[in-house]
């Protein structure tokens, strides 16, 4: 018995120590990718390097990632702007995000909260995992957040190199980074990428698809949000709503609308937050804009990007936010 | 708790050290640590039908003893009838009565009766298949006089739920396992060596290669209508080896498991792909569950029909092999899935090749009889799977339909490259292991530098190609 355990221990150093070389070998070339999943890398590691440091941020799902032209706000506004948006998450992970820019980066002066109606919606899945794979080894914020959601657990932000097991995707492009095999392109820039397309959604069949279809509300992340709100308040970091763009086809989709917008209402009159809504803006009237009936396409976000900006010093809404 | 999970293998570790090493001594703790972490494992799957699983158990045993002690050969009868009722009745009710309530309901709609079918919610409980067929094997071995019930109940409900066989078997007989139960294990250790490789190659083909294929067959299964033949011929031809690699690899875990523990049980895979026919297709495909229908249903089929000849034969084996493909589970599918094997048979029956064994031989590459008669068997073997993979019998006829096209020349789905190296990888292993017990028993004949080298390919490519979260296709029966 003991030699079997003595001799099964010898024969599993080598597969451990070669696991934790190759979890250092497979974290470090991704994190040099431009393209890996879905281009939030560069995003991550502007947040981790502390490269961010802008006086304003942006912060959002997929609808703040295509929607603000955060270089060109940052030329017109004569301030620096980044745009965090990640795809297809819900607040938990928009607020991981922020938490983490603010351990590494200067703290900013104004966060812009895109919202939208599936930011309450609590999902035990995280859209687009493989964003965190190079990061989230003892990274405990990022613990609490996602041990819950799959495909992780617990462990896998605590033993090195298991959260890559059935990556085989993630060591090929690991290796194919490491011998600069990949052409890659900057997708994003300052963390806004543009999105090419025209209108690609058959809305009668969605309306169909969707007959009863409502967004969660979940309890524990309102009050997360409103938690969020706080300590942006006691950080003295202003914070904006916006309610970018969407199509007015797509308005009755999500049964549930009004209630959610509701939620947020009731925390803008709270908080004395400013709050722009451009759900009945020309713009959400014209469908050459958009590619779906949530996301702006490139000529839509450049169209509404100039419209904000243009609000915001019509508004002088930053000026009087930076004065308090 | 899935064989291949991380919370199994710390589970498995912690049970080891406390079986080997607290317990090693003292035969009842052991026994008693190895029913808890039965139970335990069960609980893990779905607490619900613990109550079930340990009924099962107690009924079995009391009727198993009292059955025993019968003061005459028909109080005799009538125990052992009880028990077989009560397995029977337990398998049926929760398998397969929705089924007949659903046929039924047909039937009569097609003769112009109207019913109004009132199904049930039955939830199928985990493994009832397996661990009653244990108990049924119990019940019939003491009513045919071959067995003793055992009088420690601390070892029968062991064996009705003993863990690494719970789900999805080996499905061992009780003079099997039992008396190993009973007597002290000893640790072995070039015996825990064989069974960690056993582990390992069950691992293999489990999580690099039945996980991944699955990923073609199930979204070919599912979207063969708007298939191209050559596509659905290349989801026939994988979906048997994707079944096999599945459930021996299961089965290669569950009998390593258990030998580390000191068990030997039943071996359920002899190299079925190599089989020259169909019959030795089925002396070589889930054991345990075919000698178990042999004894049982077969043997005293072909006694009663014995006077009719070969017609007599015939009749037993369809008989047979349709309740054995009935045995997977309540759709027309496996019926006819165990019949289209059962006709396969006929041929062999009229020629008298039916037992006809032939010693696997030694040479490094089939001949070419023997590499057309593989090839033969594996057509009959995968055509008949497409009645075991369809949801219904109609899917079944439309994918056989769809699949003899002019499509049949068009470029099939790609295949990824390392899938498929896989799969030849392990036909090719298994070859030349086929004269041991499982597929990776030949490296222990090469230099040590290459066994190790081999064994940590294995691992690397089981740790990067695994899916997650995918179950044994076995489970479900």
């Amino acid at each position: 018995m003991r030699k079997y355990l003595r001799n099964l221990i010898i024969f599993l150093a080598l597969p451990l120590i070669t696991g934790i070389l190759l979890d250092v070998f497979i974290s470090t070339n991704l994190k040099k990718s431009l393209t890996f999943a879905a281009d939030e890398i560069p995003v991550w590691n502007d947040i981790y390097n502390g490269r961010i440091n802008s006086d304003i941020i942006i912060n959002g799902s997929s609808r703040a990632l295509v929607h603000f032209d955060a270089d060109k706000m940052s030329r017109e506004l004569n301030t620096s702007v980044y745009n965090i948006g990640d795809d297809g998450n819900n607040f938990d992970i928009q607020g991981l995000r922020c938490k983490v820019l603010l351990k590494y980066n200067r703290q900013p002066k104004v966060i812009i909260q895109s919202i939208d109606l599936a930011m309450f919606n609590k999902i035990n899945y995280m859209f687009m995992p493989t964003q965190i794979l190079p990061y989230m080894l003892w990274d405990w914020d990022m613990m609490q957040v996602c041990k819950h959601k799959s495909p992780y657990d617990a462990a896998d932000f605590v033993i090195p190199f298991k959260r890559y097991y059935g990556q085989h995707d993630v060591l090929r492009n690991a290796i194919s980074i490491f011998r600069h095999r990949r052409p890659e392109h900057v997708a994003r820039i300052k963390g806004y990428r543009a999105t090419d397309g025209t209108w690609e959604q058959d809305l009668a069949a969605e309306k169909v698809k969707m007959a009863n279809f409502k967004f969660g509300i979940d309890s524990d992340m309102v009050k997360n949000f409103d938690q969020f709100i706080i300590d942006c308040r006691r950080r003295n970091i202003k914070l904006i709503f916006v309610n970018t763009p969407e199509y007015i086809g797509g308005r009755t989709l999500v049964k549930n609308r009004a209630e959610i917008m509701s939620v947020f209402k009731s925390l803008v009159t709270k908080y004395r937050i400013p709050f722009f809504d451009y759900s009945n803006h020309p713009i959400s009237y014209n469908q050459k804009y958009f590619y779906n009936t949530v996301h702006l396409n490139r000529g839509g976000s450049q169209y509404f990007t100039q419209n904000f900006i243009d609000t915001l010093k019509k508004t002088r809404v930053l000026d009087s936010l930076l004065a308090r | 708790m899935l064989f291949t999970s991380s919370i199994f293998l710390a589970f498995f570790a912690t049970f080891f050290l406390l079986y080997w090493l607290a317990f090693k001594n003292n035969l009842r703790l052991q026994n008693l640590l190895l029913l808890f972490a039965s139970y335990v494992f069960y609980c893990w799957w779905d607490w619900r039908f613990l109550a079930l699983l340990a009924g099962s158990s107690l009924v079995n045993f009391l009727v198993g003893k009292y059955a025993y002690r019968a003061s005459s050969p028909r109080l005799k009868k009538v125990y052992i009838n009880i028990g077989i009722i009560a397995n029977v009745g337990s398998l049926l009710f929760f398998k397969y009565v929705n089924f007949f309530i659903e046929s039924a309901v047909a039937i009569l709609s097609k003769i112009g009766l109207h019913a109004d079918p009132h199904t049930l919610n039955i939830l199928l409980p985990l493994g009832i298949s397996f661990y009653t067929f244990r108990a049924l094997n119990y019940i019939l071995d003491i009513g045919k006089g071959k067995l003793e019930p055992t009088e420690n109940w601390v070892i029968f409900f062991s064996f009705i739920a003993f863990f690494p066989c719970l789900l999805a078997g080996p499905i061992d007989k009780a003079k099997t396992l039992i008396p190993q139960l009973a007597a002290k294990r000893n640790f072995i250790y070039t015996e825990a060596v064989d069974a960690t490789r056993q582990i390992l190659w069950g691992l293999f083909k489990k999580s690099a290669i039945a996980d991944n294929i699955a990923f073609y067959t199930d979204g070919i299964y599912k979207t063969y209508f708007a298939s191209n033949s050559s596509t659905l011929l290349i989801a026939a031809i994988l979906y048997p080896i994707q079944i096999y690699a599945d459930f021996s690899g299961y089965s290669d875990i569950a009998i390593g498991l258990a030998r580390l523990l000191g068990f030997k049980v039943t071996q359920n895979f002899n190299f079925p792909f190599f089989a020259q026919n169909i019959a030795d297709f089925w002396r070589r495909w889930h054991i345990s569950l075919t000698k178990w229908f042999t004894e049982y249903v077969f043997t005293p089929l072909s006694i009663h029909f014995r006077d009719y000849g070969k017609v007599g034969l015939i009749l037993s084996v369809l008989i047979n092999l349709t309740v054995i493909g009935a045995w997977h589970g309540a759709n027309w599918t496996f019926i006819i899935f165990g019949l289209l094997h059962g006709l396969y048979f006929i041929p062999l029956v009229l020629n008298g090749t039916v037992n006809k064994t032939k010693k696997p031989g030694v040479k490094n590459w089939p001949s070419l009889v023997e590499f057309k008669n593989i090839l033969l068997t594996f057509c009959l073997v995968a055509f008949s799977f497409i009645f075991f993979r369809s949801d219904s019998i109609a899917n079944a006829v439309q994918f056989i339909h769809r699949l003899f096209t002019t499509s049949l020349l068009e470029k099939p789905i790609r295949l990824s490259y390392s899938f498929t190296i896989f799969i030849i990888g392990m036909l090719v292993l298994e070859w030349k292991s086929r004269t041991y017990d499982y597929g990776l028993a030949i490296v222990k004949t090469w230099p040590r530098a290459a066994q190790w080298a081999f064994y940590y390919f294995i691992i690397f490519t089981v740790f990067f190609f695994s899916t997650t979260g995918q179950n044994f296709i076995y489970f479900q029966f």
